[in-house]
């Protein structure tokens, strides 16, 4: 990898190994690999689907002709009393995603969800959203949803009616005893549906009521229960609080479902000039949001997780006298742990943990077996941490056991089962694969699947019926912290499909049961029948205080985990490698797989769209003798799958990453689709999940099969020695950042690390004296989750390329995420980067249209005049910063299909949809301004700090964005403008560029990190030109 | 002058370069020898020839037609690499024309007589090129159908060009261009056309070249006339050498882009310009001159001395390479320093050393006078020019683009089949052009030629 050889003396930044050859065999593989692209896919017409549309647009036409009852649904912000028709109105609402609510409100135009947004009064999310909820508009206008029941005949779909399930439960369940019937439900922590399955069970006593997930926190609520007394308990971390952070493979920033407020609270921690700053280690083996925000990262591989655990055991006992008692008698030896690094590591953690009593914490990850969890809580009670950074909440939603669903199918095995309902469940698809659910599923009688899709599970029931969205229906749930929220239907359902409380309605035999009224009921009976209170929790979203009790019960000791020092050794070629299945950051366990904006959204540290990948550290890809791009079967007990391989800095030595959730067969025209000859996206590591290594196991690598075209949006290509000595040399002007010390120096250090002469503007500048807008990024709290991208994408009708596309470089994010790396490439420090569009003063791209296209506001937004645009694209060229993006082809043809009718529900009103041949970019979210600035004027009054909020700023869950007046001098991004911290990007350019990013801040232990002085960018430190007061516009030209 | 009866012939090679005119070289023997291609079947080779650019022409409407239909998207043009080809193309055309008006203008400026063996050959050239270089900026657009929107025409909605921009500086700089070598070219042609009507034995032709020669006698007011039109004209035309690669330049001078963003640009336009231009008139001469039996009028002589003005354009092109090179590192600017670096040595270096072979080196052969005087010699290095200079285009625009300020959006720019399509179809829409223009138009200025003649010189020696 003569790519990543570099000079020692300066801190320097690359972006990945990614090496790509454009030898032929490549290009004839692109073309084979994605015959016609999802897009092109979508826009086949169709006589069958034209059919079924028509079909369903009969029947919802008739149904709601014939609708009795008039519902009502509470707005959350504006009353309906003034509802104006084509003006926004908020409704609180609620996406519940393995069994945890996520707390939203949705913006609906004229009874038409267009946009998702965090609900900002709630504890759990307090306005952030993750990227999957974003997603939920898409998924809600997805042609490719169930559109109704049916029935499959010998292998052959025909239809069937909502009718037929109350025939069949009539015929088949009611008056048992629910013998050999049994219930794979997805985790769901509704009291409302609680209630309804007790009476399921009331029903059919002898019924299985069975829960499934394909990533399940059972390990951590196992190792908490036995040290609690049995009891379910949930930790609920308190980030703020914690001056120091060791995660265990836990990604409290990222997949948590706790991760919002995490990332909240993390955030009021990593602004120096706010608070101290607090100090993150993270130890795990595959790079996760957390690794990358940590201070210090120790990539190790899981099965070695449990020692780094016992080692700081160990050392906080015998050097700080801290849990001696559930320590370990001897540390784990050899191996990593005869590792100066590790070893260097682990006394730094101890110490730091030690000094910080009460004020640190220890979060043990899904992954890591229950012993793990016991001693960790141990831990962080040792150093009293509880009732400070970390609370266990007495937990009423369990976490789904995989051990259910295994006796499931060993009764169906043996033929104890003759109905089986998959309520929402897709185990063909993502059971583990030594169960053989697939199999075992044949052999029961009557197979019923209920879903948003038919999706793999469904295609081999007898029967399907078609879930509602939750944008269409009622619900509840409870957010991690047990708060108990609702959801509110935003529109009527589009095919006709039935929630959940009203399939097991029916299958209990009740008939029909209206979600809305048993919520309101079994509300009532929790918080008493006050309708008021009801509607005031509807409208807000929650009920209030709800969250799960503090447990009481004082934890016993926990024995030190188990650790087979066998794991210990370090990992060499030969033996076998370590699988680490995570669940995948942008399509979660597979079920958000047909969404075309997640599959487009680049996983925040790989980097890759539209393919999973085995990820694997580069010293051990060379090592193995593979490279990115292979395609390489890899072996886990017996079964075994070809893989392309993708080269991740970072990744633990001996750790081969699996994300989830990829390779759908039956999904739709994006994921995969076997019935329309639609290959899968990505592949299927399912396929290589057993029982026994849920999260990790040991994995063979087989032959090599040949190449296989991954994409990346940021590594499109190779880069070779110059690129790299360049970007080198460039990437600590672009992308500023220091340390806590030298911030504590110098807390202007960033705007001194670029020097320019005066700059001199060839015309004369314009004044604003109105608003000025701006922004402000603050790269010391971003995390790089990304929600920011796919907010604008929903926000902004930013359309979707596919593959190939984006293998052209065609992508269209406005907001996009810029990732590098810096330091050691097995263990990078990584640094994240939001760039949209700067709205610079002095803007570039504004000379060079020929046509006035683009242009500049009275206040100072660089707009772009689609309608004039005629597409020459020398704006794009010579934007400093790339970030405007252009329709190459049209990518909304497919809105032009009947079948894609439907997508146009959630286009976003008040943005236009672009058509080819036009370039377009971040816009500040003009309607958001110009629908704050009017709202404003009609009262008579100035836009206040706040009224606008753009969408990448309102998701973002670190606080990192900021927006508003900058002639404001009390508004918050003047103020940040204001930080020291503050710098622009390529100000030597002269373009004054309106965003502003403050520099990151790491805050390394003093033993782990290279001394401060040695850290200067090209050795070019604020010490470097003295006190002349002169600062950054002093005529130095640096070199 | 020459006295072809007292001197041996390599004394007078000596002393005084051969006539411009050889073999019998009487006035009459001019008018037939021109006139005759346009009046008898052209020789089997047209025809070929003529299939050949028809048929790739065809490829040009097609591709064009798919490309407009579907969207610029058919190219391999990305982000960052927002122009890519067609930019290439249209910079390689404009500068191919520029030899045409070069020869006809500047050097009648300075009366040197031996363009009249070549000029109207490179006008034509120049007026199919700068069609052919028109032809990518209207296509190249994403919304071809509103392209008009770059010309000041007042509209209800008040909408004016942007000024500021140099693309619309380049609409005025290429369109004024192509006029005034219109006018030029037509011009010159008027005695000839004259002279093609009164062979004319048939009454379409005499129609036709009647029409176009404007009623031309040759009278003496006539001809007065048309010499001081020709000069203003010329006068005119002179300073549009200059100009118009020098705004073409502008595209990318004035942009902020690293490997763009330079003031060398313009001179080095120009000397590029005329260097690819030279190429190309030798490309397109050799074979004619072979064709149509025209090696009397455009001689050895003609040749060696544009092989001469390459060897010197291509020497100021290699200055100005060195040149931005060392400017790059004096100014300091690591972007800058970056994008030279990476242009020799990154992904492209491979585009880079053909452009310098091919531009730089392969010239150098002319210092030999043999191999100046070689017609194989000097047709394999317009070739290896015409490489050379569409690379150097290629070059500029596409590794500047490819990797310039954020590393994150560096991007390798690969061409698709359209992109190919479009630019091996303009080679047959120009070469349609100019074959047609071979077969019905004189190919040499009969009229100016022939005040080169021996003839006329022992005439003015009386």
């Amino acid at each position: 990898m003569p790519s990543l050889e570099r000079s020692e003396n300066t801190r320097k930044y690359w972006r990945s190994l990614n090496e790509l050859e454009q030898t032929p065999e490549f290009q004839a593989l692109l073309e084979t690999e994605f015959p016609g692209g999802p897009e092109q896919e979508w826009t086949e017409p169709s006589r069958r689907r034209f059919l079924q549309l028509m079909g369903a647009s009969l029947a919802l036409g008739t149904a709601s002709s014939c609708r009795w009852q008039k519902e009502y649904i509470t707005p959350m912000v504006d009353r309906p009393e003034d509802w104006v028709p084509g003006q926004a109105r908020h409704f609180a609402s609620m996406m519940q995603l393995g069994g945890v609510a996520q707390p939203l409100v949705v913006t609906s135009y004229d009874g038409r969800p267009t946009k998702v947004e965090g609900n900002k009064n709630h504890p759990s999310s307090q306005g952030a959203t993750s990227v999957y909820a974003q997603a939920a508009t898409l998924e809600l206008c997805d042609p490719d949803r169930s559109q109704g029941p049916s029935k499959m005949v010998d292998g052959a779909e025909g239809d069937a009616s909502w009718e037929d399930l109350s025939n069949f439960v009539q015929s088949n369940l009611r008056g048992t005893t629910g013998e050999g019937l049994a219930v794979l439900a997805p985790a769901n922590s509704s009291p409302a549906f609680e209630a309804l399955r007790a009476r399921f069970a009331e029903t059919y006593p002898q019924a299985r009521f069975v829960e499934w997930e394909a990533w399940s926190r059972i390990q951590e609520q196992e190792g908490l229960a036995s040290i609690f007394g049995g009891a379910a308990v949930r930790p609920v971390y308190q980030l703020a609080n914690a001056d120091i952070v060791l995660t265990l493979d836990e990604d409290l920033l990222g997949v948590h479902p706790d991760q919002l407020r995490h990332s909240k609270d993390f955030a009021t921690r990593r602004r120096p000039e706010d608070r101290t700053m607090n100090r993150l280690y993270a130890v795990e083996p595959s790079y996760t949001l957390t690794g990358a925000a940590a201070d210090h990262r120790l990539p190790v591989r899981g099965a070695q997780i449990a020692g780094v655990l016992l080692a700081i055991m160990k050392e906080l006992a015998d050097a700080h006298g801290i849990g001696e008692g559930s320590a370990p008698a001897n540390a784990p030896s050899g191996g990593i742990f005869a590792d100066e690094a590790v070893s260097k590591y682990v006394k730094a953690v101890a110490a730091d943990l030690a000094a910080h009593r009460g004020s640190c914490l220890v979060a043990a990850g899904p992954s890591q077996p229950a012993d793990v969890h016991a001693a960790v809580a141990g831990l962080n009670a040792a150093l009293g941490n509880r009732g400070r950074t970390v609370e266990y909440h007495v937990s009423t939603a369990s976490a789904t056991n995989p051990a259910d669903t295994a006796a499931l199918v060993t009764a169906m095995n043996a033929g104890e089962v003759s109905t089986v309902v998959c309520l929402g469940t897709n185990p063909v698809y993502d059971a583990p694969a030594d169960l053989a659910f697939g199999e075992a599923y044949a052999k029961v009688a009557n197979k019923i699947h209920f879903g948003l899709y038919r999706d793999e599970t469904a295609v081999v029931s007898d029967w399907h019926f078609n879930a509602a969205h939750w944008l269409e229906s009622w619900g509840d749930a409870l957010a991690w912290d047990g708060t108990h929220t609702l959801a509110q239907p935003l529109i009527a359902p589009l095919y006709g499909g039935k929630d959940a409380y009203a399939f097991l309605g029916m299958l209990i035999g009740r008939g029909d049961i209206d979600a809305q009224a048993w919520l309101q009921q079994q509300f009532g009976t929790l918080y008493g029948p006050d309708e008021l209170t009801w509607r005031k929790a509807v409208q807000r979203g929650f009920q209030p205080g709800t969250s799960f009790a503090k447990s009481s019960e004082t934890a016993v000791i926990a024995p030190a985990p188990a650790f087979d020092s066998a794991n210990a050794a370090a990992w060499a070629a030969g033996e076998s490698l370590e699988a680490v299945f995570r669940i995948d950051s942008t399509l979660y366990d597979g079920r958000f797989a047909n969404l075309g904006w997640l599959q487009e959204l680049p996983d925040p540290m790989t980097k890759l769209t539209w393919d999973n990948a085995a990820i694997i550290g580069p010293a051990t890809a060379e090592a193995l003798g593979i490279k990115d791009h292979d395609l390489v079967e890899f072996q886990m007990d017996g079964r075994s799958l070809a893989l392309a391989v993708y080269v991740m800095p970072g990744q633990a030595p001996g750790t081969v990453g699996l994300p989830l959730g990829y390779g759908r067969t039956e999904c739709g025209h994006v994921a995969g689709l076997n019935a329309d000859d639609i290959d899968p996206v990505g592949f299927n590591t399912y396929a290589l999940r057993t029982s026994g290594a849920m999260a990790y196991g040991a994995l063979t690598m087989g032959s090599r099969q040949g190449r296989y075209q991954l994409v990346s949006t940021q590594d499109h290509h190779a880069i070779d020695a110059i690129g790299q000595s360049g970007r080198d040399d460039r990437l600590g002007d672009l992308v500023r950042g220091g340390t806590l010390e030298e911030w504590r120096d110098h807390p202007d250090f960033a705007q001194h690390r670029v020097h320019h002469p005066p700059l001199k503007s060839l015309w004369d500048e314009h004044e604003y004296e109105g608003y000025r807008w701006g922004m402000s990024i603050d790269l010391s709290t971003c995390t790089g989750c990304s929600a920011c991208t796919i907010a604008c994408q929903s926000e902004n009708n930013i359309p979707i390329v596919g593959k190939d596309q984006v293998f052209m470089g065609r992508e269209m994010a406005w907001i996009r995420m810029d990732r590098y790396f810096t330091g050691d490439t097995e263990n990078p420090e990584v640094q994240q980067q939001p760039v949209g569009c700067m709205h610079c003063e002095n803007a570039p791209c504004e000379q060079v249209c020929p046509v006035a296209a683009t242009v500049h506001s009275s206040e100072g937004t660089n707009d772009m005049v689609y309608n004039r645009c005629i597409g020459t694209r020398y704006c794009s060229n010579n934007c400093p910063y790339k970030v405007r993006r252009f329709n190459f082809l049209n990518w909304n043809k497919d809105l032009k299909q009947d079948d894609a009718e439907v997508r146009k529900l959630s286009m976003n009103p008040e943005v236009t949809v672009r058509v080819r041949g036009v370039m377009e970019k971040c816009s500040y979210c003009i309607q958001r301004i110009s629908t704050a600035r009017i709202e404003r004027n009609i009262k008579g009054e100035r836009v206040q700090d706040g009224d606008i909020v753009t969408a990448c700023q309102q998701v973002c869950p670190s606080d990192a964005i900021h927006f508003g007046d900058l002639n404001d001098q009390t508004s918050a991004v003047r103020l940040k403008h204001n930080n020291d911290r503050a710098y622009a990007m390529l100000p030597e350019l002269n373009n004054k560029p309106r965003t502003a990013y403050l520099a990151s801040i790491r805050n390394p232990h003093p033993d782990l990190a290279p001394a401060y002085e040695a850290k200067g960018h090209g050795g070019h430190g604020h010490d470097d030109h003295g006190d002349d007061g002169n600062g950054h516009a002093e005529e130095e030209q640096h070199g | 002058m020459a006295n072809a009866e007292i001197s041996s012939a390599e004394l007078d090679n000596i002393i005084d370069p051969p006539a411009l005119v050889q073999g019998k070289g009487d006035l009459a023997t001019i008018t037939d020898t021109v006139s005759r291609v346009t009046e008898h079947k052209p020789p089997k080779a047209w025809y070929i020839g003529f299939a050949l650019a028809l048929g790739v022409l065809g490829m040009l409407g097609l591709s064009v037609v798919y490309l407009i239909s579907t969207g610029v998207g058919v190219w391999g043009n990305n982000q960052p690499v927002a122009w890519g080809w067609p930019i290439v193309n249209f910079v390689f055309w404009v500068g191919i024309g520029h030899a045409g008006t070069l020869i006809s203008a500047v050097l009648y400026l300075f009366r040197q007589g031996w363009r009249t063996g070549i000029n109207r050959f490179s006008e034509a050239m120049t007026i199919f090129a700068v069609i052919c270089a028109g032809l990518f900026p209207a296509i190249h657009v994403g919304r071809i159908w509103v392209i008009y929107w770059v010309f000041p025409i007042p509209n209800q909605m008040a909408m004016w060009p942007q000024f500021r921009s140099p693309l619309l500086w380049d609409v005025f700089a290429v369109s004024t261009y192509f006029t005034v070598s219109l006018l030029f070219w037509y011009m010159g042609l008027v005695p000839d056309l004259a002279t093609l009507r009164d062979r004319s034995k048939t009454k379409i032709r005499r129609l036709m070249y009647g029409i176009f020669a404007l009623g031309w006698t040759g009278a003496n007011r006539q001809w007065h006339r048309y010499e001081r039109a020709y000069l203003l004209l010329a006068a005119l035309a002179t300073p549009l050498v200059l100009s118009v690669h020098s705004v073409v330049s502008f595209d990318f001078a004035v942009s902020q882009l690293p490997g763009w963003h330079t003031t060398i640009f313009p001179p080095y336009f120009v000397a590029g310009a005329i260097f690819s231009g030279f190429a190309m008139v030798v490309t397109l001469a050799v074979p004619a001159r072979a064709l149509f039996g025209l090696r009397d009028l455009i001689t050895l002589r003609h040749l060696e001395l544009m092989n001469k003005v390459i060897m010197a354009t291509g020497m100021l092109v290699g200055y100005a390479y060195a040149m931005e090179f060392f400017m790059a590192w004096y100014s300091g600017n690591k972007y800058e320093g970056f994008a030279f670096v990476n242009r020799a040595f990154g992904p492209y270096a491979w585009a880079y050393w053909i452009m310098v072979s091919c531009n730089v080196i392969s010239p150098q052969i002319f210092w030999f006078k043999r191999f100046r005087r070689s017609i194989p010699v000097m047709f394999v290095v317009s070739i290896f020019v015409n490489i050379g200079m569409w690379f150097e285009r290629f070059v500029i625009t596409v590794t500047s683009l490819n990797r310039d300020f954020l590393p994150s959006s560096w991007n390798y720019f690969s061409p698709t089949i359209i992109d190919w399509a479009t630019l091996i179809g303009s080679f047959g829409l120009f070469f349609t052009l100019f074959l047609l223009f071979c077969r019905f138009l004189p190919q040499v200025a009969i009229a100016e030629v022939k005040t080169q003649t021996p003839h006329a010189h022992s005439h003015a020696a009386h």
